[in-house]
């Protein structure tokens, strides 16, 4: 598993609503099933605005599982753990 | 029509909800739903109001409840698991009220101890779902337990059979699909149904911030320190079918179950036709004929001879009573106030119930409505749907003896208390929204501290935000205005966290209002079933011993079509109970006030004097300002007096036209010829709520009951829309009638600013009824008078200090409290005038003229002595009465067995003067005098005795500073007149003085701030009654000044106010320009009001 301290930024294509694949850096994978979705939203009170985001955990072409999450303030997306 | 929301908890679930059940109707009627269920935690508060919200707005109610079910019901306190119930149809109401009634019931107040066994014995007409994430069996699948969950899904299911689903929530949190898969794989294997639900904790999204706050609130921690005991996102809200699908799509049968489960449950809360418990009557006799009978024996004894009008109105009301089969509902009443006369404890109705001539024949009320010419309709109509509104007041003292009376009665099964709703307010919101979001405690309390008594609603405070309160505005209201200090001026004492956070503060704050906190328990409200109580309703503990409530208020129950009984506990009757007594026994006079007559022109004298301190509702300041100015001069006068000066007449702008038009100086004139009959009494100006329904009748062609529906609607009217929705009839009618749209329009907008704070006429006129019998006891005996008044005490509109004031401005002596003379309570004493001593001079005119006496006095009692209670009051003098006269000090310490505090605070306050003992020398020997108490229990710490020094005398500022610290009432002079010497040298006052000096003279007054005042309808004006040694002047403020001032105000115990003199009608006040403190040596006390 590996985990990154800092998150890579990821772009996601999607196809009818269905999240067909992922980019990162230069990297494509191909999303397969969507394994889990999950919703954080905590510390709102804080400056900030404090963390909102959506959490998928992806299950590529080749077998891997990725855990993106998308920041809900920016709408971008991260690549935040790999279990290859 | 789909999906329904099967478990949704209200704002009633007490900080773990926010919406009131009026928003969850409207948020699921925006989702397209056609029903809803609510199901608040431990309890049906809401479910009347839910049950009124979804029928106006036309969706079906499904009433419920989740209950916290003790996991090990042997132990004390421990895990609980939730589980909610719907009612299925009337026997499942009945079970959920039997439920929650028995478990509130089983434990403590807040710590109800619900059991599986209690649920699974009172399961009839139950629909069972197996809870949120607390539930045993979610629960156990989160932790893994797949036997666990097994083995508890299995015991439910032995319990509730087909009438049992489990839930499935899917909140977006990492594990809610894993879970939800799961559930529905166990209620599958045990042939179980599910249902999709939301445990929906706010009707909108946006409603999570203050969710997490109520739950700090509710945790007693900040937001920072909550942590994970916060939900990880904001998905609690009434979501639509199509987002919960997007999660929970796979489940279809359990969407499709949600709506089956939802037709199946239809309960109707109109439980009307079992209201009454049902009233003994003799053989032979039915509850209507038994009335009848009384009805015309009491005709006889109050009218003597019976007249055509009085048997005709007689005759209509018993028709209407018998028609709406409430005789028993009057005599349950009859037999109140009976058995309160049985007992000589004054009661009778107040309110609408005066306008009746049954309820004034059964002596129920005091009023006769013929001769006042009131409106039956008013209280009564025959096609009213909820049971008419008797409230008794009762005096004080006696009041629990009358509610034992009632229990005893109709039995605790059937009888309880109704509740009463705590709702956040300005000060309580602002401290703890602002303590959950982290504020420092200093901050909290200047925070609390700057929200001005005025702004005890927060829509004052927060009137610049967009979500104010709806209500003002569009009703033809005047919106509350804030006064400028604010919260946000305490911004510089903020630091970066909480300037950072303090437009969260404001929002929060502002949604926060009006959310119901907790309940207490109402002090009239009492409710009688037919069927046993809890059958109906639920009822918890009270936080009085061995008292239970009704989970629903006065409002709730009257919805429900249910009896309700208000008894309300007066001290002014209590005071006139008491001074009735004391007269009696002084004087050998025996007082029926009920049948005094009502013309005496020295009581008008007195009331004209504005000679009110301590007379029931003509006293506050408002009064003693508009009473120079009407002149009252008979009792339909005081029943204008009482009605007038109330924020309705005030709003509506009737005060002034009515006052200028009694003056002459203006006009007599009416909105449009057909009100004259109508109006006249009150010259052209709408004061009486009767006049509404005579108004709607005139102008609208309404019927009574008509008129009387519009006024209740527009009492009850929360927005313009609302307004708008009665204005429509209205002015159909009024073009039937022939009034033209613009007079309708105006006429229309003057009953509208009246009809929610407007007093009936019957109300008034049997509060003008107390007010004349207070009256009659202070004119004709002031001793008496001030001496009830002051043993029942909190009451009225001024202190102790000020009332001892007035009685000596009437020549009444206030003698010192004495160990040999007082009882524990005020007494009066016969002692020779005292014409030596200056500060006690009959200054009075009308009291004057006509007192009975002049040698009795009022002698304080020893529960004035700080730290000596009602205990050791009665200790000292139950030994005076066994024994003998205290002979000293030392006498009284080793018998009376006080501590030594007590013993300080009776030395201190002249208790021993009459003995010739010096005060500051007892003050020496009462550790030593102490010590030979049998409340001494430490004698191995005995010192040894030692002799007082020479101590020079109390001067008699120091003994007047010791009156106000002890007593709280100057026996001596006022305090003000230890500062005259050096305020004359200034060229300050005396407010007897001001009556010398012309209108718009520069003047300077002074003197101890005794009332403050912030009236709502006075735009921000602040008022002042300031006493001195001669009486009592009074100040005006404009928002300015006060803003200018207020520091010198809130921090003064007594102050000079240099400003212009207004005299208008004989009225003098001092429009204050500069307000100066003045030091005093004495902490008094003043009371502020709204």
């Amino acid at each position: 598993m590996r985990l990154f301290a800092d998150p890579h930024p990821v772009r996601l294509e999607w196809e009818e609503g269905e999240l067909r694949s992922m980019r990162v850096a230069d990297r494509r994978w191909t999303v397969v099933e969507v394994v889990r979705r999950w919703r954080v939203e905590i510390e709102w009170w804080k400056k900030d605005g404090g963390i909102a985001r959506d959490h998928l955990t992806l299950r590529t072409a080749d077998g891997t599982l990725c855990e993106i999450f998308g920041d809900r303030h920016t709408g971008d997306w991260y690549l935040q753990r790999l279990l290859d | 029509m789909a999906f329904v929301h099967l478990h949704s908890h209200s704002c009633f679930s007490f900080l773990d909800g926010t919406s009131t059940p009026e928003e969850l109707v409207e948020a699921a009627l925006e989702q397209g739903m056609d029903a809803l269920a609510v199901t608040d935690t431990n309890g049906l508060y809401g479910a009347v109001r839910f049950w009124n919200a979804a029928r106006e707005r036309g969706i079906k109610p499904i009433f419920g409840t989740e209950l916290r079910i003790l996991d090990d019901p042997a132990a004390p306190k421990g895990s609980v698991s939730h589980l909610v119930l719907l009612a299925r149809d009337r026997a499942g109401w009945t079970s959920l009220c039997r439920i929650v009634s028995a478990g509130q019931l089983a434990g403590k107040k807040e710590e109800p101890r619900f059991t599986l066994d209690l649920v699974e014995r009172y399961r009839d007409g139950l629909i069972v779902l197996t809870g949120c994430a607390a539930g045993a069996v979610p629960r156990a699948v989160r932790a893994g337990d797949m036997d666990g969950a097994r083995a508890e899904l299995a015991r439910l299911l032995q319990i509730f059979g087909d009438d049992l689903f489990v839930e499935l929530t899917d909140h977006l949190g990492p594990d809610d699909a894993a879970t939800c898969d799961t559930l529905a794989e166990l209620a599958a294997e045990q042939g179980i149904g599910t249902v999709v639900t939301n445990d929906v904790r706010y009707a909108r999204r946006e409603g999570r911030r203050l969710h997490d706050v109520l739950r700090c609130i509710d945790l007693g921690l900040t937001v920072d320190e909550a942590g994970e005991r916060l939900a990880g996102n904001g998905e609690r809200w009434l979501k639509g079918e199509q987002t919960l699908r997007d999660r929970l799509g796979r489940f279809d049968e359990a969407f499709r179950n949600a709506r089956h489960i939802a037709d199946r449950c239809d309960v109707d809360l109109d439980l009307g036709h079992q209201r009454l418990p049902g009233f003994p009557v003799p053989e032979g006799n039915t509850a209507f004929s038994y009335l009848y009978e009384l009805c015309q024996q009491g005709a006889r004894e109050k009218y003597g001879r019976i007249t055509p009008r009085v048997s005709k109105q007689l005759a209509h009301e018993l028709d209407v009573i018998e028609r709406a089969k409430l005789a028993e509902f009057f005599l349950i009443n009859w037999d109140i106030v009976r058995s309160c006369k049985e007992r000589r404890i004054p009661a009778q109705g107040r309110g609408s119930a005066a306008d009746s001539i049954v309820a004034y024949v059964l002596d129920i009320t005091k009023v006769d409505p013929i001769a006042h010419d009131l409106l039956f309709e008013r209280f009564l109509t025959e096609d009213s749907k909820t049971m008419p509104d008797i409230d008794i007041d009762i005096a004080t003292n006696d009041r629990e003896e009358v509610i034992q009376y009632v229990y005893g009665k109709y039995g605790e099964r059937y009888s309880a208390m109704v509740c009463n709703l705590v709702t956040y307010r300005a000060r309580l919101a602002s401290r703890e929204v602002a303590k959950a979001l982290g504020f420092r405690a200093e901050v909290l309390d200047r925070m609390a501290k700057a929200i001005d008594h005025r702004a005890v609603d927060s829509r004052a405070v927060f009137h610049d935000h967009p979500g104010h309160h709806p209500h003002y505005g569009g009703a033809g209201l005047e919106e509350p205005k804030p006064l400028a200090d604010t919260v946000e001026t305490l911004a510089g004492a903020f630091d970066a966290k909480e300037r950072e956070r303090f437009p969260l503060f404001r929002e929060l704050t502002l949604a926060i209002a009006d959310l119901p906190r907790h309940l207490s328990i109402h002090n009239g409200g009492m409710l009688i079933t037919a069927a046993p109580l809890v059958d109906v309703v639920p009822i918890e503990r009270a936080t009085m011993p061995g008292r239970n409530v009704v989970q629903l208020d006065k409002r709730d129950v009257e919805d429900l079509g249910l009896v309700k009984m208000d008894l309300l506990g007066l001290r002014t009757l209590s005071l006139i109970k008491d001074a009735v007594a004391m007269i009696e026994a002084r004087h050998g006079v025996r007082l029926d006030l009920g049948t005094l007559p009502l013309d005496d022109p020295a009581v008008y004298d007195l009331i004209c004097e504005v000679d009110t301190i301590g007379l029931f509702q003509v006293e506050s300041r408002a009064q003693a300002q508009a009473l120079p100015r009407v002149l009252p001069r008979c009792f339909a006068d005081i029943v204008v007096e009482v009605a007038i000066i109330r924020p309705g007449p005030l709003q509506g702008n009737a005060v002034n036209p009515y006052i200028r038009r009694r003056q002459g100086r203006e006009p007599v004139t009416y909105p449009h010829p057909s009100l004259e009959p109508v109006l006249e009494e009150t010259l052209g100006v709408i004061i009486f709520q009767e006049q509404i329904l005579k108004v709607a009748m005139v102008v609208a062609g309404f019927t009574p009951s008509e008129g009387d529906r519009l006024r209740r609607a527009m009492s009850r009217a929360r927005s313009a829309e609302d307004m708008e929705r009665l204005r429509a009839p209205f002015l159909a009618g009024a073009r039937r009638t022939g009034v033209d749209e613009a007079t309708a329009n105006v006429i229309f907008a003057q009953i509208a600013a009246f009809a929610e704070f407007g007093f009936c006429k019957s109300h008034a006129a049997a509060f003008a009824l107390t007010a004349y019998h207070t009256a009659h006891l202070k004119l004709y005996y002031p001793a008496e008078f001030y001496v009830a008044l002051l043993n029942n005490q909190p009451m009225g509109f001024y202190s102790p200090a000020v009332i001892a004031g007035d009685a000596k401005r009437h020549g009444v002596r206030i003698l010192p409290v004495d160990v040999n003379a007082s009882m524990a309570k005020a007494t009066v004493e016969e002692a020779p005038d005292d014409a030596a001593r200056p500060d006690i001079r009959d200054l009075s005119g009308a009291i004057a003229r006509h007192r009975a006496c002049r040698t009795h006095h009022v002698r304080l009692g020893l529960t004035y002595v700080k730290h000596l209670g009602e205990e050791e009051a009665g200790a000292i003098v139950a030994e005076r009465e066994r024994g003998a006269p205290y002979r000293s000090f030392e006498d009284l310490a080793r018998r009376a067995g006080l501590k030594e505090d007590a013993l300080r605070s009776l030395a201190l306050v002249g208790a021993f003067d009459a003995l010739g003992e010096p005060r500051r020398a007892l003050l020496w020997r009462a550790r030593d005098a102490h010590r030979t108490s049998p409340a001494f229990t430490r004698p191995t710490l005995a010192f040894p005795a030692t002799e007082a020094p020479p101590l020079p005398a109390l001067t008699p500022a120091e003994l007047a500073a010791l009156d106000y610290r002890i007593t709280g009432v100057p026996t001596g002079p006022q305090v003000m007149a230890f500062y005259r010497p050096h305020l004359a040298r200034q060229g300050v006052l005396r407010s007897m003085d001001l009556a010398r000096v012309a209108h718009g003279q520069r003047v300077k007054v002074a003197g101890a701030i005794v009332v403050k005042q912030h009236p709502e309808t006075a735009k921000g004006h602040v008022f002042l009654s300031l006493e001195d040694e001669v009486g009592i002047s009074s100040a005006i403020l404009r928002p300015a000044t006060y803003k200018r001032c207020k520091a010198v105000i809130d921090t003064s115990a007594a102050v000079v106010v240099e400003g212009v003199l207004q005299n208008v009608d004989g009225v003098l006040s001092v429009l204050a320009r500069r307000v100066e403190p003045v030091q005093l040596f004495v902490r008094l006390a003043m009371r502020e009001w709204q």
